[in-house]
């Protein structure tokens, strides 16, 4: 029996809504970001139907794109950060603090492999990059991260 | 000493809001036409304009800004000791590798070079790649790895990975002309092109076995079936073509005319690589350490017998490996994006020399002579 395209989108927000909204905002540091390429991905995803073969993967790849373009168009306006409509609790809120520090590629990686537990391979198909490009930036990011994070649990 | 992984736990911390409310509320969307603005269009021809000027640091960027990845760093990080041309060896052919520049994670292109560093070539990833492949624009992105030799080292066949998790297998001459897509939809990650150029084997995302494909894009079928277990990866052609070596948690080996395999070693940690040595023996592999990110070089013969490391301790965390033509070199690539060649005794490690800025990502390709 087929799955309705509807429901097949339905079914990935109720399973893993959650975890992909936190990894969204792992990756552009900023939850208003995140809610509108999610929101963005999922109206899509319910606009193309039966277009979308395993929508799992669609939907997750189109939200980090979604947001990398937002993250890509805010760098080139130079905009300083908004204010945010979301109050982040500690200590998420340290977290996110020095994942700021690293680049959109190493936070992207990062949040896919380290959060939400992708395989390095599906990790590098979410971005579109080879495994061996996600390896280099986890590599990255693990090295520049633990001692930022390090000295916040002083 | 912090957990990285655990301190991403604090994330569940965070409340989600209804985006699926949202969602709807905005309604159904059509696919969105994925042409770049007529602004980011001028951009792409402007920078075209500079990159004929300032050579292929720029060019590997030009990728990336076309389209739409995420925001790629124009960092003037200093040149690693891969990009100093005093160690370089004798020329000994020519090696293919995806490439990216310094601080970008999108876009990767093939290029080629001679192992001294010098007659580096971007083949894809140029302003022309549009008009050969009708499907970038389609799906807005392209990301070109895993290259391979064909048998008279004319050709290279490498996987191309579009938006959605498409992927094609292309084909393009090594100078740069004629470039095909041999199969759409391919879903492939690592290729190898067979001795006789017959056949490709390759990893199947798919399924997560190797497959073999004929060189024309026909016949697809699986080299050994899977049972469960660890993926069959990164596919090693025997000088015959008889057999295909992969990774699979050991090493194992299986008849191309898929009547049956068999494990070569098994080693104590998981095998990330396998390489077969040109002359049929021995075969080089990594193997990854208990945190899965201490990439070591090992050797083993084909029966299995003489296991020994070739990379010192602290020589580095390498994830991939191949051979020189000759049989004589082992190249290796790191996960901070650079290579290097050592010889299998596990001397001679100097760092393959790359032009500034530009970084390694993926197993390099190495042929004989320069066609």
């Amino acid at each position: 029996m087929s799955i309705e395209p509807r429901d097949a989108v339905e079914r990935v927000w109720r399973e893993q809504g959650a975890k992909l909204w936190r990894s969204l905002v792992a990756f552009t540091t900023d939850p208003d970001i995140a809610t509108d390429a999610m929101a963005e991905a999922f109206a899509q995803a319910l606009g193309r139907g039966a277009a979308v073969r395993d929508h799992d993967r669609w939907i997750w790849r189109a939200s980090f794109r979604i947001a990398a373009g937002e993250l890509q168009a805010r760098s080139r306006r130079s905009d300083a950060l908004p204010e945010g409509s979301y109050e982040m609790p500690e200590p998420a809120a340290d977290l996110i603090r020095a994942l700021a520090t690293l680049s959109p590629n190493q936070r992207a990686a990062l949040a896919l492999r380290d959060y939400a537990d992708l395989s390095t391979r599906d990790v590098a198909r979410t971005l579109g990059c080879s495994q061996a490009t996600v390896r280099v930036h986890l590599a990255q990011a693990r090295k520049r991260l633990r001692p930022l994070l390090e000295e916040t649990d002083d | 000493m912090t957990d990285l992984h655990d301190r991403f736990d604090d994330l569940d911390g965070l409340v989600v809001p209804d985006v699926y409310a949202r969602a709807r509320a905005i309604g159904p969307k059509e696919p969105q036409e994925p042409r770049p603005s007529a602004a980011r269009r001028v951009g792409v021809i402007l920078l075209a304009s500079v990159i004929a000027a300032a050579g292929f640091g720029l060019l590997l960027r030009a990728r990336d800004m076309d389209d739409g990845a995420p925001a790629t760093s124009t960092s003037s990080a200093p040149p690693t000791a891969t990009s100093t041309a005093s160690a370089a060896p004798a020329s000994q052919g020519l090696v293919a590798f995806a490439a990216q520049s310094r601080g970008s994670t999108t876009g990767l292109v093939i290029a080629v070079m001679q192992p001294n560093g010098t007659g580096f070539r971007q083949l894809t990833g140029l302003p022309g790649d549009r008009d050969a492949d009708p499907d970038i624009a389609r799906y807005t992105f392209a990301s070109d790895d895993s290259p391979s030799f064909s048998p008279d080292g004319r050709t290279i066949a490498f996987v191309r990975r579009y938006a959605e998790g498409v992927n094609s297998l292309c084909k393009i001459n090594v100078d740069g002309s004629n470039f095909r897509i041999i199969e759409r939809d391919a879903q492939m990650g690592e290729i190898a092109w067979s001795p006789d150029g017959r056949t490709i084997a390759f990893y199947s995302e798919q399924d997560g076995g190797i497959h073999l494909i004929d060189a024309d894009g026909r016949n697809e079928r699986a080299l050994w079936p899977r049972t469960g277990g660890p993926n069959q990866d990164a596919p090693s052609w025997s000088p015959d073509g008889s057999l295909v070596y992969y990774a699979s948690g050991g090493i194992w080996a299986a008849q191309t005319d898929g009547s049956g395999a068999r494990r070569v070693a098994d080693p104590p940690r998981p095998v990330g690589w396998v390489a077969l040595c040109p002359e049929g023996s021995p075969v080089a592999f990594v193997e990854h350490g208990s945190t899965g990110n201490d990439g070591a070089i090992w050797l083993v013969q084909p029966d299995g017998s003489s296991l020994r490391r070739v990379t010192p301790a602290g020589s580095g965390t390498w994830y991939a490996v191949s051979w020189a033509p000759s049989g004589l070199r082992l190249l290796l690539v790191s996960d901070d994006g650079t290579a290097a060649l050592i010889d299998p005794d596990g001397t001679n490690l100097e760092p393959l020399p790359m032009p500034a800025g530009v970084t390694v990502a993926g197993p390099i390709a190495w042929w004989a002579t320069v066609p």
